[in-house]
């Protein structure tokens, strides 16, 4: 066995692969910033008439509703009542779930709907943040949607966040969600992404 | 190798934690004080001779009339307490939830004290924020509530500022947006040692950061003790709004809640406690409710 001497050329077109390589690994570790505006382009039907379906139903008993698996079949309601908040886990198709609709009187069949709707664009959670603009209080309603991607181990807990304003925004200022830049989709629909979906 | 050395401080100091933070519980005398060292109404009336605040140079952007609507809110409504969305305050909003209920007038006094003189000493703590702390105090915003709470945000960011532990040691100082991440982190002992030295609580605690309490019962341990004082308990907030869409959920705790009421139906915990302004009632499994739980704090007024 003696000494093999690799040509320089051959080198230096290992290091450019090495390279590519390194790359290609970083960009399929990091999230795509594309990814929520096409989902808000391709479901914007679907997601308008989530908005409008949740406005209604919330209006007599305000609440946040999503599916808390990746197979959407399990069910995670919060209602919040003047006192208390009221944390409820069900499995689709469970009889639990009839009885505390009609305890806190929500229309059920629109809520079996909403569901629907949300299940349809791999929606996982709805629910409504209060925010203040000059000791103003305002209510946006938040998507959240978790990417595909997000199976890998790098991106388990990021989600996607598209929030839908009240009113036309200014997006000239840097804002924030938490810790989490807002970055504008249209004048009254933004994203964020964040560790956490509710 | 790098990597080690850089974390080997961190592992020291996160076993010397372990070590502070007794893991058994013991048994106590059940005989407390309950009794408030102030009533509502002194601290509404102390409130009420306070006809006019004037701005102040040490918080530049606190509007005084806020910030006492906001005192005034507290003292009424300690309940609607709220520590903001996304925020790192949970420890602090736990320990002035008790503090509030227990010595209204006290809290007043501090937080106008605070106010005025941009120093004030609660107890024997003298609390000394930093300018960077004053100057971010009525800035915060997407909190919530929290944004029109201008006293609320200068409370939690001196108590942030002023009690440090070990997960403090990296970020000291503040700089904006620190009150979401581990400059206003809380760990364990930390939290206790807050309550015992602000609050003069006598504090029994199991658990650590790391490993779960070693109570055989940990249902009939809570529900005895809430009769004769407040429970608190220090838990993995990932599990207790359950979410399974991630491969691997860190087991590790980061909240803090008030327990209000306990009762078990067939392997069943119905838990209520209070955090972010609100009572909340849930149903875990007993399986579930034991794993969420990473520290349990019994407290009670030191007899003198």
């Amino acid at each position: 066995m003696g000494l093999v001497i690799v040509p320089k050329k051959r080198t230096e077109k290992l290091t450019i692969w090495k390279y590519f390589f390194i790359i290609l690994l970083l960009s399929s570790c990091g999230i795509n910033k594309n990814v929520p505006v096409k989902y808000y382009t391709d479901n914007r039907q679907t997601l308008d008439s989530i908005q409008q379906l949740f406005l209604k139903i919330s209006v007599p008993q305000k609440f946040s509703i999503g599916f808390i698996d990746n197979r959407f079949n399990c069910i995670s309601i919060e209602l919040i009542t003047d006192s208390l908040k009221y944390l409820y886990n069900f499995n689709t198709g469970e009889s639990r779930i009839t009885d505390t609709l009609t305890r806190f009187h929500i229309d059920g069949t629109g809520l079996l709907n909403l569901m629907r709707l949300m299940k349809s664009i791999e929606c996982i959670w709805i629910s409504n943040i209060d925010y203040y603009e000059s000791e103003k209080k305002n209510t946006l309603t938040s998507f959240s949607i978790k990417p595909k991607r997000s199976k890998s181990f790098f991106l388990a807990n990021r989600y996607y966040i598209l929030l839908y304003f009240p009113v036309i925004q200014n997006y000239k200022k840097n804002r924030l969600l938490g810790n989490n830049k807002i970055m504008k989709i249209n004048a009254r629909v933004a994203y964020t992404i964040s560790a956490a979906f509710r | 190798m790098k990597n080690i050395v850089w974390i080997s401080p961190l592992l020291l100091l996160l076993l010397l934690n372990l070590c502070v933070t007794p893991i058994t519980a013991q048994d106590s005398t059940l005989v407390t004080d309950s009794t408030p060292l102030s009533s509502k109404q002194a601290a509404l009336s102390y409130l009420n001779k306070i006809k006019f605040l004037a701005p102040c140079k040490e918080w530049p952007n606190i509007v005084p009339r806020l910030f006492l609507e906001n005192i005034r809110l507290n003292i009424v409504f300690p309940l609607k307490f709220y520590e903001g969305q996304s925020t790192n305050f949970c420890s602090y909003a736990a320990l002035t939830f008790l503090l509030i209920n227990d010595n209204p007038l006290g809290y007043a006094k501090l937080m106008i004290g605070l106010y005025k003189n941009g120093t004030a000493t609660y107890t024997k703590t003298r609390f000394h924020p930093s300018k960077a702390v004053k100057k971010a105090a009525g800035t915060l915003k997407y909190k919530g509530v929290l944004d029109i709470r201008p006293a609320d945000q200068m409370w939690f960011l001196c108590l942030a500022n002023h009690f440090k532990g070990y997960l403090n040691v990296f970020v000291k100082h503040y700089k904006p947006g620190d009150e979401d991440n581990f400059w206003a982190a809380t760990n364990y002992a930390k939290f206790n040692r807050m309550i015992k030295l602000l609050l003069q609580y006598q504090v029994e605690s199991a658990g650590s950061d790391l490993l779960r309490p070693m109570i055989r019962n940990l249902y009939t341990y809570i529900k005895s003790r809430l009769d004769s004082g407040t429970v608190i308990l220090y838990v993995n907030n990932k599990l207790l709004h359950r979410t399974r869409h991630a491969f691997i959920n860190l087991a590790a705790p980061s909240h803090f809640i008030i327990v209000k009421n306990i009762r078990e139906n067939e392997g069943i915990i119905t838990l209520t406690y209070w955090d972010y302004g609100i009572y909340s009632q849930q149903e875990l499994p007993i399986t579930i409710f034991k794993k969420i739980i990473y520290g349990v704090s019994y407290c009670t007024k030191k007899k003198n």
